[in-house]
């Protein structure tokens, strides 16, 4: 699709630059809010109030300036993390929704989450590191400080496992480290368990399946190399590789090329057997069933969107409802040589505009559980997915309006989700060159190298 | 990705040819200058080289032929050696625990990586004091390990039925040791007189530091043995500090280290090292033993 202009006439004002940052949702564990982020805004809506929420903050810079890559709630609800490309992580009380810290990391921040104590929340970056800052808010600067890092590689996501004890972070060099949850943070975390190797390709996100109170949880992860793989985390082994390229919905015609397309985006429904993916290009999701006693990832249903979209972020609620989130927004740069406050406060101000003026769709999935018949038929309870129609959406037309943008135009947002796509293939895949390409390229340098000797 | 194929012999018929047209002295062995390569490569670059996707894709049959050929269906079988049976002994010295690692049994693993390797001396020189340990070299420059590569075909086609333990594969040791080595596998790890980036911003180029001794300390097995040396007193330092701040690692006391016989060959056996020393210049090491957590 061609990026669309002023001309376009259709399109107002969707802005499609070098830099699309996709929509994030993310729903309070409780279920109490759900949030939208995109560009440098967070939209949030209150399902208890059955109203939007706004967000103070009075913190110093009292604004993302640039776009929002990685939320996070804590275990109970009651803090919120967002982070991105402006390197500034702040933390929220998600009781009044004000921003209680604000520091500034080293490098863009890729992925967040917090310790199973809330007690840290921990950012991983794109020179592939990940940092950590205590939650307690008190007097003074509080300064970033290492974990651990994967050398010189983007790290894509980052979880803590559901007993505290792990650290698991994936990465574009294809893998996932499992690291030991340090007892004191502040002295990092030297111990890597293991790692989970076996992608073929950049490894785009992780989830945990399983029963959580089981104690017996397992780790899911998406790829570049189109595949879910189930892990053992623990031991580091392979239990299973669910290909998404030989679902049938996803050969047969319904989507145009089948070159292979990423696996973009993973969430697990509250009991931890159902997995919901994303993937490049698609516009819907495809449901797993993760099953506990073999230990196998199957095909559940692939859920399609009455449009062209493909969604760019989607989050299990606790009712097990899935709400799917598509739009982006474009990252503007501020680069490291802003000098003036003015510069930055100009900045800051065009980021917070672009984000209000940004459209996303945000759709749900929900089971019909109307349509069952026996009571002890686990598999079909599962495979009542549907999507749900927009105007028997929970929170209705005011939490449409509020996640989703005035003019929520579907063109216009399946032209910004799918520039967000492209800028993660982009990001995520490496030139890689044959040897001769290689050879040819240092000659063209060298040759350039000389010119400029002689001229 | 495909499996280790470059760092194994698959290509070899050519690149001999090759040493015999151009390279090839009267005796066979190759010589250095018809290899030569780049002073330094930056390792946080990405170059493109086949890395295996994990530690059983790596076919060590090709580089240590003469270890694989009567169990080459064990072999197949990926069946893991026994590594947890470690006798424990007590150094009498420091009183920590030494492990005595075991002789291998049916599946012999690398047991000892010369991380940038240059051009192999260290590995020759080991190959004798530990003929049944299998060791590599791991180099980033592709000439240079092509080079080491030619040297080992070499001596084991002099010295038949030796030279058998050694070899070497081209990869970025800052990025992909872990896709080799599995958990605890290494007893012995060396650093010798590594590119020494001085510059404050390169410093992450460093092949020593807290992230990537996490790394060395994940593929190596508790007791072993992490040898670091330089000529440049800065990073001498640099890799004592890091060395020290981090948990897993202890130093060796001066009686072990008298012990060792690997010591005098960090100073002797690398061709950094015979040059430093032609210069009598003054060297700095580090070495360290990989110590349990605390928990
Ligand atoms: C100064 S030389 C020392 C060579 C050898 N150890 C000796 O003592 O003669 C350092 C070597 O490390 C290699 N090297 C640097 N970074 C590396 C990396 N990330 N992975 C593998 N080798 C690396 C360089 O190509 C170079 O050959």
């Amino acid at each position: 699709m061609e990026p669309a202009t002023e001309d376009d006439g259709g399109f107002m004002g969707v802005h499609v630059g070098e830099n699309m940052a996709p929509a994030l949702v993310s729903v309070h564990p409780k279920g109490a809010h759900i949030v939208v982020s995109i560009g440098a805004g967070l939209r949030i809506f209150d399902f208890l109030k059955n109203t939007p929420v706004a967000v103070e903050d009075n913190t110093t810079p009292g604004k993302h300036g640039e776009a929002i890559r990685a939320v996070a709630f804590n275990e109970e609800g009651t803090l919120f993390a967002s982070a991105g490309d402006d390197k500034l992580v702040k933390l929220w009380i998600t009781e009044t929704w004000s921003c209680v810290k604000t520091t500034r990391l080293p490098k863009k921040v890729t992925s967040v989450a917090f310790s199973k104590d809330s007690k840290w929340v921990l950012f991983a970056d794109k020179f592939g590191a990940v940092h950590c800052l205590p939650t307690e808010v008190k007097d003074g600067k509080d300064e970033p400080f290492q974990l651990l890092a994967h050398c010189c590689s983007i790290i894509t996501d980052l979880e803590v496992t559901s007993d505290g004890k792990y650290i698991v972070t994936s990465d574009r060099d294809f893998k996932i480290r499992v690291s030991v949850f340090p007892r004191d943070p502040l002295k990092g975390a030297p111990e890597i368990w293991k790692y989970c190797l076996g992608h073929s390709s950049f490894v785009t996100c992780t989830a945990f399946v399983g029963k959580r109170s089981s104690g017996q949880q397992f780790l899911v992860s998406g790829s570049g190399d189109s595949t879910v793989r189930l892990w053992d985390y623990y031991n580091g082994k392979m239990l299973d590789v669910f290909y998404t390229g030989e679902v049938e919905e996803l050969r047969n015609g319904k989507v145009e090329d089948d070159s292979s397309r990423a696996v973009s985006g993973l969430s697990v429904s509250p009991d931890g057997s159902v997995v919901a993916v994303l993937i490049e290009r698609f516009s819907g999701v495809l449901l797993l069933h993760y099953d506990d006693a073999t230990k196998k990832l199957t095909h559940l249903e692939s859920i399609f969107l009455s449009e062209q979209v493909s969604p760019t972020s989607l989050a299990f609620d606790v009712d097990s409802r899935l709400w799917l989130v598509a739009g982006a927004a474009e990252s503007i740069e501020l680069g490291d040589q802003l000098v003036t406050p003015e510069d930055a406060a100009a900045a800051e101000a065009r980021a917070q505009m672009v984000a209000r003026t940004a459209v996303a769709h945000v759709r749900l999935i929900r089971k019909h559980t109307s349509d069952l018949g026996g009571e002890d038929n686990a598999r079909e309870t599962l495979a009542a997915y549907k999507l749900c129609e927009e105007d028997s959406m929970p929170g209705g037309e005011s939490l449409r309006l509020a996640l989703q943008g005035s003019r929520a135009d579907a063109g216009e947002v399946a032209v910004a989700a799918e520039a967000a796509e492209q800028a993660m293939r982009k990001l995520m895949s490496k030139r890689q060159y044959t040897i001769e390409q290689r050879e040819n390229r240092k000659r063209f340098r060298n040759d350039k190298k000389l010119e400029n000797k002689e001229g | 990705m495909a499996d280790c194929e470059d760092g194994g012999f698959k290509g070899k018929r050519r690149s001999e040819q090759q040493t015999l047209a151009q390279g090839g002295n009267q005796k066979g062995l190759p010589r250095k200058r018809f290899y030569r390569a780049r002073a330094h490569s930056n390792p946080l670059s990405d170059s493109y080289f086949p890395v295996p996707n994990n530690p059983s894709d790596c076919d060590w049959k090709e580089h240590f032929p003469a270890f694989f050929k009567d169990n080459a269906s064990e072999v197949e079988s990926g069946k893991p050696a026994n590594d947890e049976a470690k006798s424990e002994v007590r150094s009498s010295e420091s009183g920590a625990v030494v492990p005595s690692f075991p002789a291998e049994k049916s599946v012999p693993k690398v047991r000892f990586a010369d991380i940038g390797c240059g051009f192999g001396g260290l590995l020759v020189k080991l190959s004798v004091l530990y003929p049944d340990k299998l060791m590599v070299g791991m180099e980033l420059r592709d000439k240079v390990s092509e080079y080491v590569k030619e040297r080992i075909l070499a001596l084991r086609l002099k010295y038949s039925g030796q030279y058998e333990n050694i070899s070497c594969l081209r990869t970025n040791a800052m990025k992909y040791l872990p896709n080799y080595f599995e958990k605890g596998q290494l007893e012995k790890m060396f650093f010798l007189f590594p590119d020494p980036h001085f510059k404050e911003k390169n410093h992450r180029r460093r092949i020593i530091s807290q992230a990537l001794l996490a790394e060395y300390a994940y593929i190596m097995a508790i007791g072993g043995i992490i040898y670091t040396i330089t000529d440049v007193e800065e990073l001498g330092e640099w890799m004592k500090s890091n060395l020290d701040a981090h948990p897993l690692f202890e130093p060796l006391s001066e009686a072990e280290l008298a012990k060792d016989p690997v010591v005098d060959l960090l100073t002797s056996a690398t061709e950094e090292g015979q040059k430093v020393a032609r210069n009598s210049g003054e060297t700095y090491r580090a070495i360290y033993r990989r110590i349990a957590s605390a928990v």
